[in-house]
């Protein structure tokens, strides 16, 4: 696929000022990122923003790290060849931010604040007195995000060699460039306020989108029924041909995907950490899920009306359904709002992967250097290797991009990328920060139970016991969570009481009833933590 | 095909409209703090 391709589906020449809007765009966030990186002063405003955001920066920021290229460019792809059935992942990106904020955030922000924590795999450190495990849902971590980074950076380089002419080589590496500068030296505060404009931008980029599109096909009636002319499952809930009636287990998976899978997204969750108070935490789940149903039905619409617009696969550039967004865009927008349009698919996809990116540099920075190689670091020798670990990391994927076994489809890494993490993780965040008994023994069980499932079904079981992989992993990993731990001896007192302590409402002044004991520093736990660790 | 709203297959409309209600529902009663966990 390249610019010729491109131009001769769209049946004219892309107008110099698409990429000319793009390239200015892509500017603008590198001057946001470098003044936000004058705003920070201290590791903690690094990884989690000072834990000063407001709510709408929160909601935003959630959102729009969470709809990355997977969404933006491949929903309307999922859209074009699932039809209506593609609804079913809809849901998960309305709710998600309710079950982050409803359900871990307060819990999430008093336990990390008072341990001390700035990274999801520090938490666990903390939550299961083990640095096993801390280091195992590392190594997990960087894998799944690694992968979820290459998917990104793909997708950017697609997109700005389609647009600007320019090699899928240099565009990916002009890409890259933009993100790492930005998010390497702003850090969290560089992306939320990044996040902020881009999904600012998505909306009004699909409000325009939507509707022109909508009236090419004869609005919403005019899809349906330009739908059901081609298949009549197409405009049902049960896909083409019906063919999910007979698999329920394959819905339950599609709608999981990106519901409870929010929960278990170190770059999402962190979000949660970073917040600024308790008043703000109720209000992201309302902004966030109003975002939420507009970008996630709109892309997914998008690729229906694409159908109708373009209902054999070998009309669209490439032959691919990945260029749906694109071909309505140059073909049913004037050239400047294409422009703008594609700026916010590229706002997608930057959003999303400067989030992981942060998470990436964090955790090799902190959790990894900090936690393992060298324990006495300074604060200012933490945020060096974090910073380095950040491009180094970020420069390694660019490279991995490159290699034919991530040549496959944008989607299905994604897929794979959230299978793997957020089935291992949901049992230790979740459980950790509601059931006392969760131990160190059941978060390995987890970890290892959910992210090797998570990788191994989709290859070996899904296409043969028609289960989709998220639900089996997601079920296996909670199982062995709960087994082992109910096996195992229980966490020590001190866990215990933090965990007590997270529970209690900050509203109802109950804070000055917790013991001095449990506030601790990070020494103070880790001499805890080497305690319980020792061999009796 | 029978249909609910705008061409839209029952099953369709009342999954759309279906999410739209519960998210409002359960979004809007968190706000106010009607529940916490």
């Amino acid at each position: 696929m390249n610019i010729n391709d491109l131009e001769q589906a769209i049946g004219m020449d892309i107008p110099t000022i698409v990429p000319i809007i793009l390239i200015v765009y892509m500017l603008s966030m590198l001057v946001i990122g470098l003044w936000a990186a004058r705003k920070v002063k201290s590791a903690e405003d690094w990884f989690v923003g000072g834990r000063e955001m407001g709510p709408w920066i929160t909601a935003l920021a959630h959102g729009s790290s969470s709809v990355g290229g997977g969404m933006y460019i491949a929903g309307p792809q999922f859209g074009w060849e699932a039809g209506a059935s593609s609804l079913w992942a809809a849901p998960g990106d309305v709710f998600g931010p309710l079950l982050n904020f409803g359900i871990i955030a307060r819990r999430m922000r008093r336990y990390t604040e008072r341990t001390k924590s700035l990274t999801i795999p520090e938490f666990f450190g903390h939550r299961y007195y083990s640095r096993g495990v801390k280091l195992l849902s590392v190594i997990i971590l960087l894998v799944a995000m690694v992968i979820s980074l290459i998917v990104e950076y793909l997708a950017m380089g697609i997109l700005l060699s389609c647009i600007t002419g320019w090699s899928f080589q240099v565009s990916l590496i002009v890409g890259c460039g933009v993100i790492l500068i930005y998010t390497g030296a702003g850090g969290y505060l560089a992306v939320a306020y990044t996040d902020f404009i881009q999904s600012i931008l998505m909306v009004i980029g699909l409000a325009i989108l939507i509707p022109v599109a909508l009236a090419s096909v004869g609005g919403f009636t005019g899809m349906n029924e330009g739908l059901y002319a081609i298949n009549a499952g197409l405009p049902t809930m049960w896909g083409e041909d019906f063919a999910l009636k007979g698999a329920p287990l394959m819905i339950a998976g599609t709608a999981l995907v990106y519901f409870v899978g929010y929960m278990g997204q170190p770059h999402l969750v962190i979000k949660t950490v970073a917040i600024k108070d308790e008043k703000s935490i109720r209000l992201v789940p309302l902004i966030g899920g109003i975002f939420g149903f507009f970008l996630s039905f709109g892309v997914y619409l998008l690729g229906m009306v694409g159908r109708v617009a373009y209902p054999d696969v070998s009309m669209l550039p490439g032959g691919s359904a990945e260029y749906v967004m694109p071909m309505l865009a140059l073909t049913k927008l004037p050239p400047v709002l294409a422009g703008l349009l594609l700026a916010c698919a590229c706002s997608a996809i930057m959003s999303t992967a400067s989030a992981l990116l942060l998470v990436v540099g964090s955790s090799a920075g902190n959790d990894l250097y900090h936690g393992y190689i060298n324990k006495n670091a300074s604060e200012k020798q933490v945020m060096s290797v974090t910073k380095a670990s950040t491009y180094l990391l970020g420069l390694v994927s660019a490279v991995l991009c490159f290699m034919p076994m991530f040549q496959m489809g944008i989607y299905q890494v994604t897929w794979i990328a959230w299978s793997v993490l957020s089935p291992a993780f949901i049992p230790l965040i979740v459980g950790g920060l509601y059931w006392k008994r969760g131990t160190k023994e059941g978060a390995y069980a987890s970890l290892i139970v959910g992210s090797v499932t998570g990788f191994g079904w989709y290859y070996l079981l899904q296409e043969r016991t028609q289960i989709h992989t998220f639900f089996a992993a997601l079920v296996l990993a909670i199982a062995a969570y709960i087994i082992v731990s109910l096996m195992t001896k229980k966490p020590p007192q001190d866990v215990d009481d933090l965990v007590d302590y997270a529970k209690r409402f900050e509203d109802t002044g109950t804070d000055s009833s917790v013991s001095a004991g449990v506030q601790m520093t990070r020494e103070q736990f880790q001499a805890v933590i080497d305690v319980v660790a020792s061999p009796a | 095909m029978t249909t609910l709203f705008w061409g839209f297959p029952v099953d369709t409309g009342l999954f759309i409209l279906g999410t739209i209600v519960l998210a409002l529902i359960a979004t809007i009663t968190f706000y106010l703090g009607k529940w916490r966990l």
